[in-house]
């Protein structure tokens, strides 16, 4: 089955100036919730712009249900729910006017489950959008996507300025719907661990790179995070095969790899690293994150 | 699909038309009251001198009305969804992006020539009552660069705001003024009579105008 997304060789440059991708290469297959990761400058937002259509990339092809992403025909784009940073929506219409709106363009146009989120929120439909608060907003964004019953939803950074409880109600809604009707999802928000009870798999950029894609599952599994005490603070230390990255807290060193203790421990001693005896520690999704990452 | 999109527009025009409605109806109503002042207290032939040998228009208070409702119109139609990179939302929706913007364009065209019909056929009812007739075909070649005018406001402006980049904003605006005061050079009655074609047809193509911008922020390259 041909993939929903697919990223080949993608490379992007502004005004020719620093490569913001660099030969970024995915694939996001039907029916599963994916976690695009990465942090700020990481090359994110430029692929989520690609993604979307709205950035035509330097160099490489990034088809989405076979299509380029910058030209997608009318038909397709039918199939592609967007949900813009900051809940975007043409906030001078009201409740009732905004889904009036949009039902002329999609057939499959679900009106009860607009107005089932809309509910939850106990406004009179006549109310403005631009009244509302952010995690309102947030609520006809989403519930204007449902409606349309799109095949894939790209939702970018859906969490920005929600509270705990908007946040919880977007990502219930949003994992019900997805799941129940077999759609495909790729997410992004600033808050990691949201990620570990929604998504499936999970797409980490570093510098305009993939540095990982899997399910979540095994990038859990896989990466290990371990922890020695050096007084010189594991000076020596460097990423490799296998150590993927390191920190340093005071003489408490961390490193993260996704190989087994003693072949760490076999690479240290090769560093001729001072250390005590490395202890294994468990990791949220936010902390193996950051472990592979960087802090910085 | 086309009425969804007449729908949005509809919301953000449709006090705005309301306010040129009644901005209009007003000047008309002024522009009789003028007149008629001229022709009771001082005599009809005041009138007839004011106008064919000094050349002063009786409907000059209404020079600039459609030049102003031009870009009233684009700017309440534009700005919502310029903002915040909202014209995402416009090209995410299943239409060929020219013709989303076409028809959108399009909704604002048809309010500002409604405007234009109600100042041609308010001066055509002040006019014919008061004047022979052949004076109402000057007041029509004399009025049709004023009101042409209103559509290249419309098509500079939306030009205008849909340029995401401020350096070429700036250049746009400036470009914009250049073009309104291009419509109103001419200071007496059929002054534009002969060239009227050419400044009708400069007008119709800045309507292609905006496209640029548009598609541009469609590319990303901005």
């Amino acid at each position: 089955m041909e993939p929903v997304i697919q990223c080949r060789n993608l490379r992007h440059s502004y005004n020719g100036k620093k490569q913001v991708l660099n030969n970024l290469n995915f694939t996001v297959e039907a029916g599963k919730i994916f976690g695009l990761l990465g942090k700020n400058g990481a090359g994110k937002s430029t692929t989520i712009n690609i993604l979307m259509g709205f950035l035509e990339p330097t160099s490489g092809d990034c088809r989405i249900f076979g299509e380029p992403s910058y030209n997608i025909s009318p038909q397709t784009r039918t199939r592609i729910g967007l949900l813009h940073e900051g809940h975007l929506q043409y906030e001078f219409m009201s409740i009732a006017q905004i889904d009036r709106f949009y039902s002329g363009f999609y057939a499959k146009w679900n009106r009860d489950v607009y107005y089932e989120l809309m509910e939850k929120l106990g406004l009179p439909h006549n109310h403005k959008i631009f009244r509302m608060s952010c995690g309102q907003r947030s609520q006809v964004a989403l519930g204007l996507i449902m409606a349309q019953d799109p095949d894939l939803m790209i939702l970018d950074d859906y969490s920005m300025g929600l509270d705990a409880g908007y946040r919880r109600l977007f990502l219930d809604y949003l994992a019900k719907f997805v799941r129940e009707r077999k759609k495909t999802a790729l997410v992004t928000s600033h808050i990691v661990q949201d990620m570990e009870q929604l998504v499936d798999d999970i797409i980490i950029l570093n510098k305009g790179k993939v540095i990982v894609q899997s399910s979540l599952k095994e990038f859990q599994q896989g990466l290990r995070h371990y922890r020695f005490t050096s007084p010189d603070k594991g000076k020596g230390l460097h990423a490799d095969e296998v150590i993927a990255n390191f920190d340093a807290v005071e003489d408490q060193v961390n490193v993260f790899s996704f190989h087994d203790k003693e072949a760490v421990e076999a690479r240290l001693k090769e560093l001729q690293i001072t250390n005590s005896a490395l202890s294994e520690r468990n990791m949220t999704l936010e902390e193996a994150f950051i472990g592979l990452t960087g802090k910085y | 699909m086309i009425k969804s999109l007449f729908y949005k527009e509809w919301i953000k025009l449709r006090w705005v038309l309301l306010g040129a409605a009644i901005v209009t109806a007003g000047l008309l109503v002024y522009i009789l009251l003028s007149v008629r002042e001229v022709m009771e207290f001082k005599s009809a032939m005041d009138a007839w001198y004011n106008y064919i040998h000094i050349q002063k228009n009786f409907y000059t208070v209404i020079k600039y009305n459609a030049l102003a409702w031009g870009a009233i119109f684009a700017f309440t139609q534009f700005v919502f969804e310029t903002r915040q990179h909202r014209l995402r939302l416009l090209f995410h929706l299943p239409l060929a992006h020219n013709r989303s913007l076409y028809w959108m364009m399009a909704a604002g065209l048809a309010s500002l020539a409604a405007v234009c019909l109600l100042t041609m056929g308010g001066l055509a009812w002040i006019t014919l009552a008061l004047y022979p007739a052949e004076v109402f075909t000057s007041v029509l070649w004399t009025i049709a660069p004023w009101l042409a005018a209103g559509f290249a406001a419309y098509f500079c402006m939306a030009l205008f705001l849909l340029e995401p980049s401020w350096q070429r904003k700036v250049a746009f605006l400036f470009l914009g003024c250049l073009v309104g005061m291009l419509f109103f050079q001419g200071g007496g009655y059929d002054a534009y009579k002969h060239s009227l074609g050419a400044y009708l047809a400069f007008a119709f193509v800045l309507g292609f105008a905006p496209l640029l911008p548009a598609f541009r922020f469609k590319r990303g390259s901005y």
